[in-house]
């Protein structure tokens, strides 16, 4: 069971973003794709689920190529893209937001995310960024998809949410694959079981996350001006 | 006698809402200001004419007027929108297009004349208010607008289509993300708001006559409603409805020589104060993860 992204490239508005971008994700498995800024961590997510076009590579799931399938037919695949700001439905209430896309009932779907119970019937515009958040990842278990990619979940997020939020994704895992994108070493290494460096578009380091800071790439790159190429900001 | 005056308000929000809340839902859902429901409104009109000159019904002439509509706007989404989907000018420019051809097709059709029999007669049944008499006509008409929100919005609130469209209007990139097909949604929204325009059509025809540029007269009336509106929604649509007629009947009552730039004097007030329109949303929230 696994989802593999082999020679992507993408550009955005004319301009390459991606250049060579390879990884896989398996099942049960948490892997933090981690790069500094501008390293295309996000336009890789979007890629995945079509939002950003393919310039060349696949993208596999379980051998079958998705990569010319249309957005929605990625999400009935099985994908589900949390976008940095939670991505959920703004003028819909809660309930809206997770009836839209549950593969189970409502009630179940919250089961094990109980601070949503009392705002089922409120305007996700209205909701903290720490709700929204839990929000996004209460929709992606009621999904029941196999493959979670999430931008940067400990983005704003106070010490306490975050541990909630790490509660969440450990629940996520038993069920489906996760590609998280991650600017906080600390929340990545407390929830992933391997990390993916990205630098300038190109995948070049991967491994068990316990050796991340042993990674030859890591100082090029997490830091800024150490990369030879440099031309990504 | 004031309750003469409130009675014509509301028939003509009830007019004003069954008018231009299609135009709002389509843009909700496409962000296109759709020019040809200007054309869907005349082919409606001559319709409900047509269909009252053959000794129909009321209901069923008037049914006609928005299948009518409804398969113009059908034919016109899936044939000539759709391929344009992303190029948003070209698909205003489009349903200018459209709104010409239909507006001169009937006029080629049936002539420039205005066609006053049949139409009109639907005024001279009327019931007695307050020692006035009162056309039984415009009581319809408040009661088929009534029925139409009540409709629209139970389904938009109550129903899974309802919410895989209130969800293509939010943002249509979440809508896909969320396994939810816009583009059918869309044909759906446009064929109801050809329907509505068409009903609309219908309604106009025993004030006005029946005649080719009816759509265009009514065509900025529409754009003023929505935009006060708040584009995209329908309680907002409704509440620009009743503030727009019932100031034109009660502004018409008092102070004549105004009646007929009140609409445009609501407008100026409301963009003035709240630019987004009544129950519209903010500016600068919409789609923020379209490609
Ligand atoms: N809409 C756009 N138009 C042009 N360039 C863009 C656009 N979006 C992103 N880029 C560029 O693509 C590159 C990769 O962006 P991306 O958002 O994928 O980076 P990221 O790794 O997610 O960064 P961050 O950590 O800041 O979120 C950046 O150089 C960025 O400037
Ligand atoms: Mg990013």
């Amino acid at each position: 069971m696994s989802l593999r992204l082999s020679g992507i490239r993408a550009r955005i508005g004319g301009v390459p973003v991606l250049h060579a971008v390879d990884l896989e994700i398996r099942n049960g498995k948490v892997t933090a794709l981690l790069g500094r800024n501008g390293a295309g961590k996000t336009t890789t997510l979007r890629t995945v689920l079509g939002l950003t076009e393919l310039d060349a590579g696949e993208i596999t799931c379980e051998g079958r190529d998705l990569s010319r399938l249309p957005t929605w037919r990625r999400a009935r695949e099985g994908l589900f893209y949390v976008p940095e700001d939670g991505g959920v439905f703004q003028d819909l209430s809660v309930q809206e937001n997770l009836k839209l896309s549950a593969r189970m009932p409502i009630a179940q779907a919250i089961e094990p995310f109980e601070e949503l119970g009392p705002l089922l019937g409120r305007r996700a515009a209205l909701l903290s960024g720490g709700e929204r958040k839990i929000l996004a990842l209460a929709r992606a278990y009621a999904s029941r998809s196999e493959w979670l990619l999430i931008d940067e979940p400990s983005l704003g997020l106070a010490p306490t949410v975050l541990r909630r939020l790490a509660g969440a994704i450990q629940l996520l895992r038993g069920r489906a694959a996760m590609l998280i994108v991650e600017q906080n070493l600390g929340f990545a290494q407390s929830v992933a079981d391997d990390y993916v460096l990205l630098l300038d578009g190109r995948t070049v380091d991967r491994g068990p996350i316990d050796t991340l800071r042993q990674s030859s790439q890591f100082d090029a790159a997490m830091h800024f001006g150490q990369s030879e190429g440099g031309s990504s900001q | 006698m004031i309750l003469n005056v409130l009675l014509s308000g509301l028939s003509l929000a009830a007019f004003y809402f069954i008018l231009s809340a299609g135009l709002s839902l389509v843009f909700g859902i496409m962000g296109v200001l759709n020019f040809a429901s200007a054309g869907y409104f005349v082919a409606g009109l001559y319709a409900a004419w047509f269909g009252l000159g053959h000794g129909w019904g009321i209901l069923p002439a008037f049914i006609f007027a928005a299948v009518v509509g409804g398969v113009l706007a059908l034919l016109v989404e899936v044939s000539l929108l759709r391929p344009l989907y992303g190029n948003v000018g070209g698909q205003i420019l489009t349903t200018l297009g459209v709104m010409l051809i239909l507006d001169e097709a009937v006029n080629w059709v049936f002539g420039p004349q205005i066609q006053q029999e049949q139409m009109t007669g639907l005024l001279s049944q009327t019931v007695m208010f307050g020692g006035m008499p009162f056309p039984v006509f415009r009581l319809l008409l408040i009661a088929v607008g009534v029925l139409i929100f009540l409709l629209l919005a139970l389904a938009l609130r109550y129903t899974g289509l309802g919410l895989r469209v209130r969800a293509g209007v939010d943002s249509q990139t979440l809508a896909e993300l969320a396994g939810v097909r816009v583009a059918p949604l869309r044909s759906i929204v446009y064929a109801l708001g050809g329907m509505l325009a068409g009903l609309a059509g219908a309604l106009y025809g025993p004030f006005s006559g029946v005649y080719p540029s009816a759509g265009l007269d009514t065509l900025l009336l529409t754009f003023i409603v929505v935009v006060v509106g708040g584009l995209g929604s329908i309680p907002g649509t409704l509440a620009a409805s009743l503030v727009i007629g019932l100031a034109e009947a009660l502004v018409g009552f008092f102070v004549p020589s105004l009646a007929l730039t009140v609409n445009v004097l609501v407008m100026i007030l409301v963009l003035l104060l709240r630019p987004q329109g009544l129950l519209g949303k903010p500016p600068g929230r919409r789609d923020t993860h379209a490609a």
